[in-house]
């Protein structure tokens, strides 16, 4: 007869503690990074204007955009093969366009060289130049591809979602007094401290945790999971069209006919929507086969995938329409929408803002919890301890001194560097990743309050390097009511307050130097000493 | 007045707090309301929430913005709760006053 081994074996909920403790550390310092630069890309417009200040356009309405566009392709591109112009709305003030120009006809002939993007003023159709810069962007893309070339990139997050999500199922079973202990937030008190700030960081926000996360992962599972694609068509592009539709492909006829005026297409698609067009794309202008296919604005819907209307470019005709979408594509859209809430007005914004700071805090407190957990009062950390202890130093208080140099960079260097955009980038790494390095040579307690103080400092100078380097700071902002700008150096300084508290906190809980320690023992040993005898 | 959802949701998780031993313990305030009424009060409370966040965004983004807004209200709640648990507490009542006048004004407007 075997023995029973119920005693032996470790409960569901002890499994679960230990998936949730050791995934959660595995991908927490890459879920950090994740978090905290997603959490920044729902302001990605308006990162990107802060750090063009020369760009100070006037808001028009669509329609007006897209003809001074056009007028402006007109002059410079009149015969490309096909222009792509981003309309622009109360977020990004300026109309982008790239051009894409047509192939010598020749069959050895190489490819048109790829024209750089630029950006014009919608009132007057005129090219406005700034400074080089990635803006918001790069913290958009860094969130999911974390500078890492592709696939890899995506492929490295996507597995640190799918952690995070199994993080999230097996912490819910795990935190057993979850309705307890919902208000429960006590302070210096250790361990005690971090767990309640994990729990009430975890679970206050769980709905919007568990949505963002999922969402993430779907918004690339056809990356992840392509086999459903492969096995039910041939060529995936064909998977493309079934769902979205295709642009008509006409070939170049070499007859000139003027391109039709493009506003009433406009007014017409935002008609039939009861939105706005995004963007517009123009093929084979002032031809005969010459089309105008206008997108919907993700804007006004959840649905982040809008439909598109083909319009003749010849006489505006309408040609064709993408498909209604099916169930599928439409909760495919939607989470997509949700989570990258680009439907979200100012005040939903800020509120996924929020909450995706809470999931930063959920994940930080999480890694800093499993090595207070484990160090023990008169044993020295051991190799694995030390080395989280200086992982999370690196992740959460580098990283954001990382952001801030990256926003330093933007003021500091000449603006009309060339290559400054990647250099911007190159210095956000380089003060990370020196800086956790630095770290490394201090005693751990110092090297949070000294990282973090210094993270506190860089935003705090957010706003001054501005006011001497551009012409738009913090003063004049307020004079000329520009909220965004406002916005924006408040945000620096509340987030360098925020980082401040925290470097106070981490002095704080340094533990007294071993001297002082030993001072301390022997003033107490006497009273032990009486103690005992009692 | 949009923020009407976040303001009556911190006035009913404060509600739900107060049912709690524990914080009507440390709060030590007479004459607290009985905890079965509190529930049935924040259960109303979420209720005009969930109203109010549907009729300013729209059905589609109003259920969003609601869960949204119930989650991010109960952060400052909490971090009030910790440290200064009576002021977090009668900021509810602050809330719901607020909430409700926003919510009646609109309504007469």
């Amino acid at each position: 007869m075997t023995k029973p081994q119920a005693d032996t074996a470790p409960s569901v909920r002890q499994s679960m503690a230990w998936i949730h403790g050791w995934l959660g550390l595995i991908a927490g310092w890459i879920l950090f990074a994740m978090f905290l630069t997603g959490t920044a890309s729902y302001f990605r417009p308006e990162i990107t204007r802060w750090m063009q200040p020369e760009i100070d356009l006037a808001q028009v309405a669509p329609a007006i955009a897209a003809d001074t566009a056009v007028a402006h392709l007109q002059k410079v591109a009149p015969s490309a093969e096909q222009w792509f112009i981003t309309l622009p709305d109360e977020r990004t003030t300026a109309t982008r366009i790239f051009i894409r120009d047509r192939p010598d006809p020749g069959p050895n002939a190489k490819p048109a060289p790829r024209r750089p993007e630029m950006r014009l003023d919608p009132k007057s159709g005129e090219e406005v130049t700034a400074r080089e810069t990635r803006g918001g962007e790069h913290f958009y893309r860094f969130h999911f591809q974390l500078q890492i070339p592709h696939p890899w990139g995506r492929w490295l997050a996507g597995l640190c979602a799918m952690a995070m999500l199994t993080a999230i199922i097996s912490g819910v079973i795990t935190h057993k007094r979850i309705f307890v202990d919902f208000f429960t937030l006590r302070w210096s008190k250790g361990q005690r401290s971090w767990l309640d700030a994990h729990n009430a960081s975890a679970v206050l926000a769980l709905p919007f945790h568990a949505m963002i996360t999922y969402t993430g992962l779907i918004t690339l599972v056809a990356m992840y999971m392509p086999w459903p694609i492969a096995a039910n068509y041939k060529d995936p592009a064909t998977f493309e069209t079934a769902v979205f539709g295709a642009e008509p492909e006409e070939e170049y006829s070499g007859r000139f006919i003027p391109l039709t005026p493009v506003a009433p297409l406009v007014a017409d698609a935002s008609r039939e929507w009861g939105g706005r067009p995004a963007t517009m794309t123009v093929r084979n202008p002032n031809d005969a086969t010459a089309t105008i296919t206008l997108f919907q604005s993700a804007k006004d819907r959840l649905n982040a995938r809008g439909g598109s209307i083909v319009y003749s470019g010849v006489d505006g005709r309408r040609l064709s329409a993408s498909p209604p979408p099916g169930p599928g594509a439409e909760t495919a859209g939607v989470m997509l929408g949700l989570h990258m809430g680009n439907f979200a007005g100012p005040l939903l914004r800020w509120t996924y803002f929020f909450l995706g700071l809470t999931g930063t805090a959920m994940v930080g407190t999480g890694l800093v919890l499993w090595t207070v957990k484990r160090k023990r009062p008169n044993a020295a950390p051991f190799f694995g301890l030390r080395l989280a202890e200086r992982l999370n130093l690196g992740a959460i208080a580098c990283l954001p001194a990382g952001m801030a140099a990256f926003l330093l960079a933007n003021r500091l260097l000449p603006a009309s560097m060339p290559g400054r955009a990647d250099i911007e980038v190159s210095i956000m790494f380089w003060t990370w990743f020196g800086l956790a390095a630095v770290a490394c040579l201090r005693p751990i307690h110092r090297a949070w309050a000294e990282t973090l103080a210094l993270a506190a400092i860089a935003f705090l100078a957010l706003p001054i390097v501005s006011v001497l380097t551009t012409t738009r700071g913090l003063p004049t902002s307020l004079q000329k009511g520009d909220w965004l700008f406002i916005s924006f150096d408040l945000a620096m300084i509340a987030t360098g307050a925020l980082l401040g508290f925290a470097a106070w906190r981490a002095a704080q809980s340094a533990p007294a130097p071993v001297r002082q320690r030993k001072q301390a023992s022997d003033a107490v040993q006497p009273l032990k000493e009486a103690a005992d005898a009692a | 007045m949009q923020l009407e959802p976040f303001l009556l949701s911190y006035a009913g998780f404060a509600s739900i707090a107060l049912t709690t031993q524990r914080i009507r313990r440390n709060i030590a305030m007479p004459n607290l309301p009985k905890i079965g009424a509190l529930r049935i009060f924040a259960a109303i409370l979420f209720s005009l929430a969930a109203s109010r966040a549907v009729d300013h965004f729209g059905a589609e983004k109003g259920w969003v913005a609601f869960i949204g807004m119930v989650c991010l209200s109960a952060v400052p709640l909490v971090l009030m709760i910790s440290r200064w648990p009576r002021v977090g507490v009668s900021a509810g009542l602050g809330a719901v006053i607020v909430g409700l006048g926003a919510m009646l004004l609109n309504g007469a407007g």
